[in-house]
């Protein structure tokens, strides 16, 4: 068996375990999705339906007529969980975490729907707010955001 | 005081004429100046540098379970409570101040060698930075520390580089906008605050070494013991986001690091 993850825009990053040699057509029936011509990408390079699948792969599936290849936003809260939600090229912050579901929003917003955290983003140490515009990255296909509670005690 | 069991690390007779001047002794800046004073600082009578510590406010029963005081305390000044603490434990006098720093407070007695700023509020830090340390020649380095219930940051740079001041700058929020406790104030408990006081103290010490110290001491060699220009820890569970300002961060989990 292998464990195949399907980054998709909008939805909840999900996690399918499959036979050995399965594909990308495989996936996407096991997502109940349609394959679509220059959707599915796997390490920024766009793969066929007939694709064979690796164990840990990363499925992304955009939107092919837009031709924006989506990527994985892992937003690392210190001293909590991780959460890791799919982003495309220009997406905020914002509007990357407004995927969230209710009950992961409330770790993120409080009830005033001001935002919690701080953010720094991969490679950057200064701290952002969040409508800073995320970029897809040039060698990958993910990105990390730092999430930090903004103390201020003594 | 016998400091022999320190020496392969802080040797206090080094220490000379290099001061300490810490703006606050509440949670953090109680147990930071207690550090500092067994670390050698204020010990004027064997010659070693001033600790200086200002503080206006009073001690209240509630200061007891997070800061350094006693119960024979509550209703005293913080600086003198924490005067007679370090004399009964250490044996010497520090130098304290009963007041708030505002525009009136001596220059002097603000910029030393090292200064920490350990206020309540975001706003009364980069005042006092303004006034007093942005064109402090003598200052090497500021150390500004923030605290939450488990989350704690501690920044230490020199004020006089331009790049480290305007990433320390960066880093500054409203008060506004910082997280406090339902009751408006900030939250804070002993393990977390004792953590980040040991962090902001060993701030003091490896820049000491560096600088100043005369032993052939590892801390010298910063491939393998970088200068943090800031550390973000979570204490529950253990997280770490390490930082030289202009280099990319590091975060550690555990045992295990990873650059992000």
């Amino acid at each position: 068996m292998i464990t195949v993850k399907l980054v998709e825009l909008g939805s909840a990053i999900q996690e399918y375990c499959l036979e050995d040699s399965s594909c990308v057509g495989d996936l996407l029936d096991a997502a109940g999705k349609t394959f679509v011509q220059g959707s599915v990408t796997r390490n920024n390079t766009a793969i066929n339906k007939g694709a064979t699948l690796y164990n840990n792969d990363r499925i992304f599936l955009g939107r092919a007529t837009k031709g924006n290849v989506p990527f994985e936003v892992n937003f690392m809260r210190l001293g909590s969980s991780s959460v890791n939600l799919p982003a495309e090229d220009g997406y905020t912050i914002k509007r990357t975490l407004e995927q969230l579901g209710a009950e992961d929003r409330n770790k993120f917003y409080r009830p005033d729907g001001s935002v919690v955290y701080e953010f720094r983003v991969s490679g950057s140490g200064r701290p952002v707010d969040e409508n800073y515009v995320l970029r897809h990255p040039i060698d990958s296909d993910s990105i990390r955001v730092i999430c930090a509670e903004r103390v201020k005690g003594n | 005081m016998d400091y022999l069991r320190q020496l392969n690390l802080l040797d206090p007779r080094q220490i000379g004429k290099k001061s300490i001047t810490l703006v606050g002794c509440g949670a953090t800046g109680s147990y930071v100046a207690l550090a500092l004073a067994q670390l050698g600082w204020g010990d004027l009578a064997r010659g070693q540098g001033k600790l200086i510590v200002f503080d206006g406010d009073k001690v209240e029963d509630h200061n007891l379970c997070n800061q350094a005081f006693e119960i024979s305390h509550v209703g005293k000044p913080k600086v003198e409570a924490l005067k007679e603490i370090i004399l009964r434990k250490c044996g010497f006098n520090i130098e304290t101040y009963n007041e708030m720093v505002d525009e009136n407070t001596d220059k002097k007695l603000i910029q030393s060698n090292y200064v920490f700023l350990l206020t309540d509020t975001m706003k009364s830090r980069r005042e006092i930075f303004d006034k007093f340390l942005q064109y402090s020649f003598k200052t090497d380095l500021v150390i500004e520390t923030r605290m939450g219930l488990r989350d704690g940051r501690v920044y230490a740079f020199n004020p006089n580089s331009l790049d480290q001041k305007e990433e320390w700058m960066n880093t500054l929020y409203s008060d506004e906008d910082a997280e406090t406790s339902r009751c408006g104030a900030s939250a804070s408990i002993i393990t977390t605050v004792m953590y980040l006081a040991a962090v902001a103290s060993q701030r003091v010490v490896q820049h000491f070494n560096r600088e100043y110290g005369q032993n052939e001491m590892e801390e010298k060699k910063d491939e393998e013991f970088p200068m943090w220009n800031e550390v973000q820890f979570s204490l529950y569970p253990e997280n770490y986001y390490l930082r030289i300002f202009g280099q990319e961060p590091i975060i550690a989990q555990g045992m295990q690091t990873a650059t992000v």
